[in-house]
């Protein structure tokens, strides 16, 4: 089956916190016919997000297409809030390279 | 009025300055008011723990100062939310203050100011959970005596209400505690009248200024325009455009739904909102509502954090490739050996962690991949107890574990076999803090005085 990696396809992929216990991810489209060919394959859902981040399926939480934004959105519960005792990423801000393993079926047309 | 038009030039005031070219070029077009965000739970809960000032307040002084002399210029309203990134009533007083002194520098004509405090008094708090109060919000866990005991300032979110009741006493300038970022700019439009969602929304979009638009730039000044029918957002950057695309994905950006948005007295539901292109560098949005709570219960958001101890740091380096093939189990042997020394009985005193970053310091239990590829790797030794002594002790301790680490295929002999940044441990200028409360607060009255306080006095001349 031809792929296409996900950071060919999206505009842009990233973590950031939403609120002090919860971390969002995020990967947004700037091209509409790109994000609706990603959408319509199926191929990222919250268990494919759990197989790059290797957790179970129900840890990806809220998972969910956003069309006017050409986004798709999955949230993580941070096993300690942001910034306490052994925390390491303040602002969640680094927490989304797993997601470029994303590969997306793909026939160039 | 047909419109009300805000310029939006920071989303954190005083976390870095407002660029000023685009903030004149705003203010060359017709503006009713000045409002800036100030306030971030991002930064990390040692500020409001410590109740100590994030930014450079030279940095704070310069936003306040440009909109101030233009707010009063035009004699428009100037409000600026959860001052000094935490909201305490400390850093109300600082921005008050600043407020004060520029107005003197400048000889600006007599103006009323509102000082609105929001910081909750612990004892009133345990009141109000007693009375059943509270709710979880992002804490996984309930509110009792035990975590208040624990936190050391907690300040309540204010919402529209609370900012446009010192509009209606005639505030020319608000310097608030902590409070709603989209409220912050969505309070004079409702005030005047116009739509709440469209309002609210206005404020949810604006309220990073120029990262709403694109190509992303930050501190650029935006003019947000709320009228009866929708609101706009556009650019007064040249190269920056505010497009159905770009405004509706910044709906995403730092929260869990775009599509609803917990507010204090409801949601701000965007399942309908419709963003249209106005031109090609102003985007405009329709459709967006204020739903009010079904039980017509009234909530802001409680934030608080509390102190843990003192933190020391150790920072050591490994190059050797035979080593970081076992850095898990080097990690490990240097844990038991600082259990074994420190000794059980002082176990319960000290916290230690152990970041090897390039290896997985930063993701932790999300980290995917296992197998270390990076020919060098550091190890931050964290160190957090009540006794500092202890804490530089257990910290000094791991280090020289790691000096005599031992590891299968060893071809360094023994000593002094990690690398050291520095020959001493690092001393954090605060101590370690930790957010304790996320939690929402039911009140009877928005404007119930024992949680908002306000303030007002004339200053200038």
């Amino acid at each position: 089956m031809q792929t296409r990696n996900i950071c060919e396809l999206a505009r842009t992929i990233r973590s950031k916190n939403a609120g002090s216990f919860m971390i969002t991810l995020e990967i947004i489209f700037n091209d509409r016919e790109v994000y609706e060919r990603v959408k319509a394959t199926g191929a990222i859902t919250a268990e494919a997000i759990a197989e790059a981040y290797r957790i179970p399926a129900e840890q990806v939480l809220d998972f969910m297409y956003y069309d006017p934004g050409m986004g798709i959105k999955a949230n993580l519960r941070r096993a300690s809030a942001s910034g306490g005792p052994g925390e390491t990423d303040v602002y969640g801000c680094q927490q989304y390279a797993p997601l470029f393993a994303l590969e997306i079926p793909w026939v160039d047309r | 009025m047909d419109e009300v038009s805000v310029l939006v030039s920071t989303g954190n005031l005083g976390d870095n300055i407002i660029e000023e070219g685009t903030f004149y070029e705003g203010c060359k077009r017709r503006i009713d008011c000045f409002a800036a965000d100030a306030g971030s739970a991002d930064v990390g809960p040692t500020f409001l723990g410590s109740d100590l000032p994030h930014n450079p307040i030279e940095w704070e002084r310069h936003d306040l100062e440009i909109m101030l002399i233009e707010a009063r210029k035009r004699g428009v309203p100037m409000i600026v939310g959860s001052c000094s990134t935490t909201g305490t009533d400390s850093t109300v007083d600082r921005f008050a203050q600043l407020i004060r002194e520029i107005a003197a520098e400048h000889h600006l004509e007599p103006f009323k100011m509102a000082s609105i405090y929001s910081q909750v008094d612990r004892g009133e708090l345990r009141k109000r959970v007693a009375a059943g109060r509270c709710e979880p919000l992002g804490a996984p866990y309930e509110l009792d005596d035990q975590v208040i005991d624990q936190t050391t300032n907690v300040t309540a979110s204010m919402g529209v209400e609370q900012l446009i009741e010192a509009l209606r006493q005639g505030a020319d300038v608000i310097m608030a505690g902590r409070a709603c970022d989209d409220a912050v700019l969505a309070a004079y439009p409702i005030h005047l009248g116009f739509p709440i969602g469209i309002s609210l929304h206005m404020g949810k979009a604006a309220e990073c200024a120029s990262l709403v638009c694109w190509p992303q730039m930050v501190k650029e000044s935006i003019i947000a325009t709320v009228t009866q029918e929708y609101f706009s957002i556009e650019p007064m950057h040249p190269a920056q455009a505010a497009t159905p695309h770009s405004v509706a994905a910044h709906s995403m950006y730092e929260r869990t739904n775009p599509f609803v948005q917990g507010v204090p007295g409801g949601i701000l539901d965007m399942h309908a909102s419709r963003f249209e292109a106005a031109t090609d560098r102003i985007c405009r949005v329709y459709d967006s509502a204020f739903v009010p709570s079904e039980d017509g219960s009234y909530k802001v958001k409680l934030e608080g954090a509390g102190e843990v101890g003192y933190r020391v740091y150790n920072l050591v380096g490994i190059r050797d490739t035979r080593a970081i093939r076992y850095l898990d189990k080097i990690c490990e042997d240097t844990r038991n050996k600082v259990a074994e020394i420190i000794g059980p009985e002082r176990a319960g005193d000290y916290q230690l962690y152990l970041h090897p970053y390039g290896h997985n310091a930063i993701m932790r239990e999300y980290e995917p991949v296992s197998d270390t590829q990076t020919h060098e790797v550091a190890i931050v030794i964290e160190v957090i107890s009540d006794d500092i002594d202890l804490a530089s002790t257990v910290a000094k301790c791991a280090k020289f574990r790691f000096f005599y680490m031992s590891y299968p295929g060893q071809m360094n002999s023994s000593g002094g076999s990690v690398a050291l940044i520095t020959d001493e441990p690092l001393y954090p200028k605060n101590k370690c803090y930790r957010w304790t409360v996320d939690h929402l607060l039911a009140l009877d009255d928005p404007l119930d005085p024992a949680i908002f306080r306000y303030e007002y006095e004339i200053v200038g001349n």
